[in-house]
């Protein structure tokens, strides 16, 4: 947990370095997501049965995608670490009284938020003060946000979780450019970056809900909005919480084979 | 803290290439496997608080059993005991009470000063709070790197960053040190401080060290013993003095003994 910690530590002090970079992704993120808004507005003003969730809903899913951006973004990897399995310089890791899966989780959870704390809060400061049709509005009550929070906590853990699950692979492949291509081009459209998930047709939904790519953003955007509700709330964490064991569990027996034969690479 | 090595082996898989398409598409579906013998039948003993200079040339199975002393990878056969453990089986607790070093790696935090490095390998290691800040304070000053501490690793020289990747395998006070090749690369002056620093932790510490190397000055200045080895086996055990004897001629010079040991020894 120390470890923890001090990794999530270092990896914002490591940001807070490179601020500049940083803010300015602020801007490109808010000038698409209000592109998306106006987007989807049009499409609102064509017909408004047709949508499957209330507008604002819908708004608040844009500038939760678009504030964590980087968070919950699957592009977002550790390079370091694919470097170090092809290079060797895992050596070192191993020689570390650590667990592999942990060390390499802690350095991808540390990415992200080292990554996201200075511009979300940014970014969702400046959503709640826009103008209609751009505002984002509070929560209901304040029992919905801590299901938010909890929700989107489990969101991160899972992310990070699946990135490890490749970054473990990996021990195995070598080379990582395939695996995360695909992991990419598949992720991205399950997990509602493509275009949101409630927009899918509904014969896909319970498949897609299912699948551990809508856990990790869809379901905490969903119940800020209270598109996820009442009952439905428990299901959902529930859903989460057994992807985050199942991936855990699966990357936890690969790695302990992966580390079992491993060849280290490099003099 | 004794080393025990008895008929070690280890061996990697190699994929057979074959020339000509059609070999290859086949080759494919039913690859031939091949196996290259990183080491066979090695056997040594290292007593607690020896320098050993672990020599040989490149691809003689060095840096094979330095991984596999420090628990990185398994062997395929043989007896290998580190103070009666052996590392791959309970690597965490093994890990615990060594300490790596390689010159061609890096165990720092590149965009960060170092001292961050240092204290994320002092949670790691969950290192006692006494021991660490008595460990950082004789380590910072025995190694000259007081000033260094707080600048980003980027900024250092490679003499300076080795010394801090050398203080930072010793946070923990491992009882053994692998250096491999710790002096690659680095000017003059830079060796002498290092090769100062290893002398006196092995004198005060006791520390066995284990150092692998290219540069003899390194094994004149340090090492009591030589252990020589290639093709994965031990060619020759035993100190400087016993090396000149062996290798016939005692004027030579280390370097020529070396090169004459070097090609001797198979083609690789």
């Amino acid at each position: 947990m120390k470890t923890l910690l001090c990794i999530i530590r270092l990896k914002i002090k490591n940001t807070y370095q490179f601020r500049i970079a940083s803010l300015s992704g602020v801007i490109t993120q808010l000038l698409w997501g209000m592109l998306q808004i106006i987007l989807f507005k049009a499409f609102y003003e064509a017909n408004p049965n047709a949508f499957p969730i209330e507008f604002n809903a819908l708004v608040a899913y844009v500038w939760f995608q678009q504030a964590f951006f980087s968070m919950l973004g699957l592009w977002n990897w550790n390079y370091e670490i694919f470097q170090k399995i092809k290079n060797g310089n895992i050596a070192y890791d191993l020689t570390k009284p650590i667990n592999l899966q942990f060390y390499w989780f802690s350095m991808d959870i540390g990415d992200r938020i080292g990554r996201t704390i200075l511009k979300t809060p940014i970014i969702i400061v400046i959503a709640l003060i826009l103008p209609e049709p751009f505002r984002l509005y509070l929560p209901e009550n304040s029992a919905t946000f801590l299901a938010y929070i909890i929700s989107i906590t489990l969101g991160t853990i899972l992310c990070s979780l699946l990135s490890t699950f490749i970054y473990v692979l990996t021990l195995f492949t070598i080379e990582s450019d395939g695996l995360k291509l695909l992991y990419q081009s598949i992720g991205d459209f399950l997990i509602g970056n493509v275009i949101p998930l409630p927009f899918f047709p509904d014969i896909l939904q319970p498949i897609i809900i299912a699948l551990p790519f809508a856990s990790i953003a869809n379901t905490p955007f969903l119940i800020y909005s209270g598109t996820i509700d009442g009952d439905k709330i428990a299901i959902f964490i529930g859903i989460q919480c057994f992807w985050i064991i199942a991936i855990f569990i699966i990357s936890k027996i690969l790695e302990k084979l992966g580390t079992k034969n491993i060849s280290i690479q490099g003099g | 803290m004794s080393i025990e090595v008895r008929n070690l082996s280890k061996r990697f898989v190699k994929y057979e290439n074959n020339k000509g398409f059609i070999k290859n598409v086949y080759s494919y579906f039913s690859p031939k496997r091949n196996y290259k013998y990183a080491l066979r039948d090695l056997s040594f003993k290292i007593n607690d608080g020896e320098i050993v200079g672990y020599l040989g040339k490149n691809g003689a199975g060095k840096s094979t059993t330095i991984k596999i002393l420090s628990g990185i990878m398994k062997a395929d056969d043989g007896i290998c005991l580190v103070d009666d453990r052996t590392p791959w089986i309970n690597r965490k607790e093994h890990v615990q009470t060594i300490g790596v070093v390689f010159g061609q790696k890096s165990n720092l935090w590149w965009d960060l000063p170092v001292i961050d490095s240092f204290n994320l390998l002092n949670a790691i290691y969950k290192i006692p709070k006494s021991s660490y800040e008595k460990n950082l304070s004789y380590l910072a000053k025995e190694l000259d790197i007081i000033k260094l501490l707080d600048q980003p690793v980027r900024t250092l020289s490679l003499g300076q960053r080795m010394r801090c990747e050398i203080a930072a395998s010793l946070l923990h006070s491992p009882k053994i040190l692998f250096l491999d090749e710790p002096t690659i690369g680095l000017d003059a002056l830079s060796k002498k401080k290092v090769r100062a620093f290893i002398k006196k932790l092995n004198k005060t510490q006791n520390t066995t060290i284990i150092l692998t190397t290219h540069d003899t000055q390194d094994l004149e200045a340090l090492v009591d013993r030589i252990l020589f080895i290639d093709e994965g086996k031990i060619l020759f055990d035993g100190t400087i003095p016993e090396l000149k004897l062996f290798s016939g001629d005692q004027n030579q010079s280390l370097d020529d003994i070396l090169i004459g040991l070097y090609q001797m020894s198979g083609d690789d």
